[in-house]
């Protein structure tokens, strides 16, 4: 039987500047570094009463890990490590990678793009066929067979290659590719680490938006705050965007699955003590930590490569509704950034630099202003993040800033972050009367499940002003702007 | 998803218990988590309570809602042997539940309809699943996967009990 988490010690967590807590060494026993969680005092209480702020300990007792134990302010209990959680592990002194940090849904992300589109005059009249439109197009719910089935030769492509695959088969635009965070391709994927099942389980799902928390969302810029930053991302006021967020479908599933089994196993054997046995981790030198790192990659790839695919279903949707050929809509590509993910990536420590394992789960990088991997038409700006607020509500656009460097690996929030159960959201609302809620309010929804509805509700969520608002408070990222929802396709 | 949902048409699950009853008495209920779900199966033995946390996850994929599997017989279904080998108890059920997942997706989310756990022994489970092969395909919750998260199997007064936590 697996220890129980939660060895809480003597220490209490304290604010040690505005928007900051630190949950000291002792908090749980055998941390390495202390917990920081970025938080208004009310998101802070809430992480602590949901049991978060026991997970940030728990990450902070990783071999190798550096720096601190960070969580976002959309922080939330999850399985291991909590939602909004960051945490690097430096490779050369014995650094850890977990898959627990990455979780099943590997490469789960947000895309945004824009639109030539406006909303008074080009949709509002026809949001309604619009959502019609997109709903018959684009695959979503659990069974949902993909846009761009695939043979296993595919999938294999896929994993390789990220969008380069569907691109090389006509569809999307190149540009495409260079708006998204690794240029559309995440290096260094083994597929041969992917197992039979996993292939299986991806040969028809790519180009499909799954089920849970999935969305896509017909949106309207409301609020331009950083017009330089906006004007670099192609927004402005009163203009139609689209935001959908998916991941990698069953071939992450069963990935983390595939590789989280052996080194639970071999983790044991050596050693490696954790106070939640879903941080079962590897030093990433070890071979076996090797494999599930490129196998990792490879199912980021194909998330890519997913919101690639459904971005093109999206834009042949408006063009077929509104009448107009595709290539007219300005449809571009704002950006694509995930946010379950693992990176080597190099960062100072204690004024030396350093290979680090970064793992993001529910968080998002955010490079700053002059960041040399970020697009060129980014370089002056920094690099965007999509943070979906829940459905029916506001949601974001962010630009990483340079202090987030320092702070916490270059990392900001995901999104509002959950906030109760699913149980207890269908309890206090029936999907119908959601749907009448929200229509009332003049969004326009389709959804795979009535019934389960409810679980996404607006209430289940956080504040997402009050998250990226935190995150602007403590230099992580910056506002650019603010959208509202106009039509929903629930997953 | 109350606690103590009925699990009626599944031919080796006893109507699930709640906290409160005896341990041995076989049952299952879900908890409560602000992303996900957790099961907590009881049994007289571990084979049971095996059962009882495939019932859980089956309840959460909506696979047992009323009317789907009819009670007083087993439904019409595709019995699929199941066998997983571990090195402990925790990862046998998170193995095994796991597979059952594999099934499921590749069925088509067809829903489970019955289980049976012949045997659980330190290092291998092995029994059998019966997924619906007339009904419509499950319209519960999606589950990524069955995690370690604060994974509990052990023995409980005069039975056993186990916890797992679904990713959905």
């Amino acid at each position: 039987m697996s220890e129980p988490t939660g060895r809480r010690g003597a220490v209490e967590p304290r604010q040690v500047e505005p928007f900051v807590w630190e949950v000291p060494v002792g908090y749980v026993e055998g941390m390495r570094v202390p917990g920081v969680v970025f938080a208004s005092g009310e998101l802070f209480a809430r992480a602590l009463e949901d049991r978060a702020v026991e997970q940030v300990a728990n990450v902070a007792t990783l071999p190798g890990i550096v720096g601190a134990s960070y969580a976002m302010p959309d922080i939330h209990w999850g399985y291991g490590f909590p939602i909004g959680g960051v945490a690097a592990t430096d490779v050369a002194e014995g650094g850890v990678v977990s898959p627990g940090g990455v979780g099943f849904d590997i490469g789960c992300g947000v895309r945004l793009l824009r639109s030539d589109l406006d909303w008074e005059a080009d949709v509002r009249a026809r949001v309604g066929e619009l959502v019609q439109a997109l709903a018959r197009r684009v695959p979503r719910g659990t069974g949902g067979k993909g846009l761009l089935p695939l043979d296993r030769a595919g999938v294999e492509r896929v994993l390789v290659e990220g969008v380069r695959h569907p691109l090389g088969r006509g569809v999307g635009v190149e540009a495409d590719a260079v708006a998204c965070e690794d240029g559309g391709t995440v290096g260094g994927a083994d597929p041969a680490q992917v197992s039979d099942r996993a292939y299986q389980r991806g040969a028809p799902q790519l180009g499909s938006l799954g089920g849970g928390n999935h969305f896509l969302e017909v949106q309207v810029v409301d609020e331009v705050r950083d017009r330089p930053a906006a004007a670099a991302m192609g927004l402005r006021p009163g203009q139609v965007c689209v935001m959908l967020h998916s991941g990698s479908r069953g071939v992450g599933h069963q990935t983390c699955t595939d590789h989280l089994k052996v080194i639970d196993r071999l983790g044991t054997a050596l050693g490696i003590r954790v106070p939640d046995r879903q941080l079962a981790c590897l030093p990433v030198e070890r071979p076996e930590a090797q494999a599930y790192l490129g196998a990792m990659r490879a199912a980021a790839n194909f998330a890519l490569a997913n919101r690639h695919v459904l971005a093109d279903g999206v834009r042949r949707a408006f063009g077929e509704v509104l009448g107009r050929p595709v290539a007219g809509l300005g449809m571009d590509l704002v950006y694509d950034v995930s946010h379950n993910l693992a990176k080597l990536e190099e960062h100072e420590v204690d004024g030396r630099r350093r290979t680090l394992c970064v793992h993001r789960k529910g968080a998002t990088r955010a490079l700053g202003p002059g960041h040399p991997e970020l697009p060129d038409r980014y370089r002056e700006v920094g690099q965007p993040v999509i943070n979906p607020g829940s459905m029916g509500t506001f949601s974001y656009v962010l630009a990483g800033e340079e202090r987030a460097e320092r702070r916490a690996f270059a990392s900001t929030c995901h999104g509002a972050g959950r906030a109760m159960s699913r149980t207890r959201a269908r309890k206090l609302m029936s999907g119908a009367d959601l749907r009448r809620q929200l229509e009332g309010e003049g969004v326009v929804l389709a959804a795979a499940n009535w019934k389960l509805l409810s679980e996404e509700a607006p209430y289940a969520y956080k504040d997402a002003t009050a998250v990226v608002e935190t995150c602007e408070r403590v230099g992580l990222s910056r506002v650019v702007a603010r959208l509202r929802p106009a039509g929903v396709l629930k997953g | 998803m109350a606690r103590g949902s009925t699990t009626s048409g599944a031919p080796s699950a006893a109507p699930s218990s709640t906290a409160s009853e005896p341990a041995a008495m076989a049952g299952f209920e879900l908890l409560a988590h602000t992303a996900d779900v957790g099961v907590r199966a009881r049994g007289a033995t571990l084979e049971e309570v095996f059962e009882q946390a495939t019932l859980g996850l089956a309840e959460v994929l909506g696979a047992l809602a009323p009317g789907r599997a009819p009670p007083g017989g087993p439904p019409d279904g595709e019995r699929v042997a199941v066998e997983v080998t571990a090195g402990d108890h925790g990862a046998l059920l998170v193995d095994w539940l796991n597979e059952v997942l594999w099934l499921h997706e590749a069925r088509q989310h067809a829903a489970v309809v019955a289980v049976r756990v012949d045997q659980v022994t330190g290092d291998r489970a092995a029994g059998g699943v019966t997924f619906s092969t007339t009904g419509p395909p499950a319209d519960g919750t999606f589950v990524k996967a069955a995690t370690y998260h604060q994974l509990r199997v052990g023995r409980d007064g005069g039975g056993w009990l186990a916890e797992v936590y679904l990713d959905v």
